[in-house]
């Protein structure tokens, strides 16, 4: 009884020291933030990878070294709710100084409740005061001069990018080496899928349950490959050029299906099927529903030799694993007279570093000038260095030099560019709706192909209507914006930004509703084919 | 210089200031302006009404409020026919002023984008109307790559279609405004890429507009900077496209073409070299 008494009194005991620690610290941080010349700036980010908070946690204390009145605090959101989060926080008007911006937050959501940085980022950052990038504006600085988040719609830019991520497959150094006698990875898919035989025959000699490869994002990863074998059938359907369209535009391929231009006998689609059926086939049963954690498991447990992932994932997969990891480029055929090769016109070049994840300052910040300020000291490039050294992640600033593992994850920039991703939209969704006959255990690229060819015309229908009726709304909206900006370019101090902005968006305007006409013409003479 | 009488000095003043009104948005405007431009159509409504109180009989604003309509989120047929009430009230009134223009300029737009009937000829026929009788006002210089698009994106026989180029073709020389020549010859040069193949006609449309340095988008600039170079080697003119492939080097040289575009640029030299 007595016993009984005491733990009551113990666990109330309890309850009260935590209700006022609790306390203590709601008010502790109240007083501090109600200080006289103290800001608190808070910033919320998706990004749980391993060694991301604490290279924010590192800028963080740098910056507050450098302005001792400020005090910065990050704000993990899990991924699965950022977007719930963020856009009832933004237009609740309770959003912290920054927010990532994306995971679905990209329309109005933005435009209409974040600040446009365009005129901030055309000016130089002047926390690279004494770097080779003195003088350079800012958005220049970026090593795709952020062209990867400018807001198509709103024709501005709404956040400073902070990530960039190539893929990559990660490989057991240890477990190559006892397989193969070497550490040297393969270069080539033939190399690869000589590999991938080695491993089987190990696991069959020693009884030790090793697959070659295991990956967690599915079809995303082997986009690669499948796009290396439609570079030649994109190239020519583009017309008067000699490269395929940008990789996030299939329009010209559909235009070209549609019109009985190629079928799904093309031996560039034959072969990307097929490509990506073989490269399946050095994965466990089951690939396509591994989650990341599951995939690592795997790799962690030496039951798998790679590991296809981000390279935003190699920090947290370093820290997981009780070996040593290496990483090289997902191995592409050769261009060449026959095979896969004859697909190709060159090796797939990967391009610029693409950024993401920009940080925004939304319009309900308490502290935008702070908010600003710091975003600049984050994105300089001495920061930005000591990001990527700390995250293992890339910089996304010019003239840094990657450090160690991150070497091997810097994009390769030689060769051809790829043909366009046939992963978006409703022809993605056929396109991964069939996916079971090509990767199941009686898969095919033969059955894939027969599938697919039921419904690829319909959904490339669909997406090209869908892509011309949200062009069409989206100049529908901005006509009135471009006669509002012209009135008040008549008006007194304009400003730089205004005719710049007004300049863009007529431009923009024009093509894209060409691009809406030219799209139409072609989808009503395809239906005039037999 | 004859000496000015009284009267037609008071009319003189009564025009400039007439004019002085069109030229800027009236001052409780301007904040519905602005929110328009930003896209907050609502907050632009408000700020009319506000204006519109002040000053109901202001043009501006009632242009403004006819606008706003057009842009909210809510696009309906029954806010587009008050929009279209609206400017139709603002053109029956004075066709010839600045928002009598605008109100011509939007009715077209909304036969042509907004309506969900759309009606192709009325809105060609309203642009024509308006480039015949204002070709140097702004909104005809506006009109002219929208009708350049409505022309050659039509499903017609050859013989009507290049009708249609000379048609747009003798618009040209009447374009005033930068952004209406550039967008007009860049519509019908890449009209000619990919309807015609015709690098003949395209290339010089598309030289001068990257001549004049009045491309403002770089995906744009990214692409013309290739179409260009590759017109002028289909065209045998290797010098003028090394000087586009090296441009486009100085532009983008990270781009994914970048590689494939040293090596094209290096076999032009040796060809000139050899």
């Amino acid at each position: 009884m007595k016993r009984l008494f005491t733990l009551r009194h113990l666990g109330f005991a309890l309850l009260v020291v935590a209700f006022a620690v609790a306390s203590w610290r709601l008010t502790w941080r109240s007083v501090r933030d109600a200080g006289p010349g103290h800001v608190t700036l808070r910033f919320a980010h998706w990004q749980l990878e391993g060694g991301i908070r604490e290279a924010f946690d590192a800028i963080a204390r740098d910056y507050e070294t450098l302005h001792p009145g400020v005090h910065i605090e990050q704000m993990l959101i899990p991924v699965g709710i950022y977007r719930s989060w963020g856009t009832s926080h933004v237009i609740g008007g309770a959003a912290p100084d920054l927010v990532e911006i994306g995971q679905g937050m990209g329309g109005p959501e933005v435009y209409s409740y974040f600040h446009p940085l365009t005129e901030e980022l055309n000016q130089p950052n002047p926390y690279n005061a004494g770097t080779p990038l003195a003088g350079v504006p800012w958005r220049k600085t970026y090593t795709d001069s952020l062209e990867g988040v400018y807001n198509r719609a709103a024709f501005d830019y709404y956040g400073a990018s902070v990530f960039a991520a190539t893929i990559r497959i990660f490989y057991n150094l240890d477990l190559l080496r006892e397989i193969t006698g070497h550490t040297e990875p393969p270069r080539t898919f033939e190399e690869f899928q000589a590999l991938g035989r080695q491993v089987r025959d190990f696991a069959g000699r020693t009884g030790r349950p090793v697959t070659p490869l295991v990956c967690s994002y599915g079809i995303t990863l082997m986009d690669d490959l499948f796009r290396s074998q439609i570079q030649r059938l994109a190239t020519e359907m583009n017309p008067g050029v000699r490269f395929p369209p940008d990789l996030t535009d299939p329009t010209e391929l559909y235009l070209g299906y549609l019109n009985r231009r190629w079928s799904l006998d093309h031996p560039g689609f034959r072969g990307a099927a097929e490509l990506m059926h073989q490269m399946g086939r050095e994965m466990p049963p089951g690939f396509m529903q591994l989650k990341r954690e599951q995939a690592v498991f795997y790799f962690a447990q030496g039951r798998a030799l790679m590991l296809m992932g981000w390279s935003s994932d190699a920090t947290g997969l370093m820290r997981q694993v009780a070996f040593p990891v290496r990483a090289f480029r997902n191995p592409l055929p050769a261009p060449g007279p026959a095979g896969f090769g004859a697909n190709m016109l060159g090796p797939n070049s990967e391009g610029a570093l693409a950024t993401f994840g920009a940080l925004g300052i939304p319009r309900s910040s308490p502290h935008p000038e702070v908010a600003l300020d710091f975003l600049r000291f984050l994105t300089s490039q001495p920061e930005d260095r000591k990001f990527a050294r700390i995250s293992g992640s890339l910089p996304v600033i010019t003239g840094i030099e990657p450090e160690g593992f991150a070497k091997d994850m810097m994009p390769d920039g030689r060769g051809f560019p790829s043909g366009p991703t046939f992963t978006l939209g409703e022809t993605g969704r056929v396109m991964q709706n069939h996916l079971h006959l090509l990767f199941g255990p009686e898969g095919s690229s033969d059955a894939f192909l027969r599938a697919l060819g039921r419904d690829l015309a319909a959904s490339m229908r669909s997406d090209l209507a869908n892509g011309t009726h949200q062009i069409r709304r989206m100049i529908a909206v901005n006509d009135t914006s471009i006669e509002a900006m012209h009135r008040l370019l008549r008006g007194e101090n304009p400003g730089t930004v205004l005719p710049r902005k007004y300049q863009g968006l007529v431009e923009t305007s024009n093509e894209q509703e060409a691009n809406a006409y030219y799209v139409e013409l072609r989808l009503k003479q395809a239906q005039r084919q037999p | 210089m004859g000496e000015l009488a009284p009267g037609s000095l008071t009319l003189a003043l009564c025009l400039a200031a007439a004019a002085a009104t069109a030229a800027e948005p009236a001052a409780g405007a301007r904040a519905g302006w602005t929110e328009l431009s930003l896209l907050n159509a609502s907050e632009a409504q408000a700020a009319f009404a506000a204006a519109s109180r002040a000053n109901p009989a202001s043009r501006d604003v009632r242009l403004g409020e006819a606008l706003a309509l057009l842009q909210l989120r809510s696009r309906t047929p029954a806010n587009f026919a008050e929009a279209g009430r609206r400017l139709e009230d603002l053109r029956r009134e004075n066709a010839a002023d600045d928002a009598g223009l605008a109100a011509t300029y939007f009715l077209a737009r909304i036969q042509q984008l907004h309506s969900y009937t759309p009606d192709r000829p009325a809105a060609v026929a309203s642009y024509r109307a308006l480039l015949a009788a204002h070709p140097e006002n702004y909104y005809a210089q506006l009109a002219a790559p929208k009708l350049t698009l409505l022309l050659l994106y039509d499903d017609v026989p050859p013989p009507e279609w290049e009708r249609r180029v000379a048609e747009v073709q003798a618009l040209l020389p009447r374009l005033t405004a930068p952004e209406a020549l550039r967008d007009t010859r860049l519509i019908l040069a890449t009209a000619f890429i990919r309807l015609r193949l015709d690098h003949a006609r395209a290339y010089p449309l598309i030289a001068s507009a990257l001549a004049a340095g009045s491309v403002t988008r770089m995906t744009r600039l990214n692409a013309l900077l290739v179409q260009a170079a590759e017109s002028a080697e289909v065209l045998g003119k290797p010098a003028e496209a090394a000087d586009y492939y090296s441009r486009f080097l100085e532009e983008f040289p990270h781009d994914a073409k970048a590689d494939e575009i040293r090596r094209r640029l290096g076999d032009l030299r040796r060809k000139a070299g050899s």
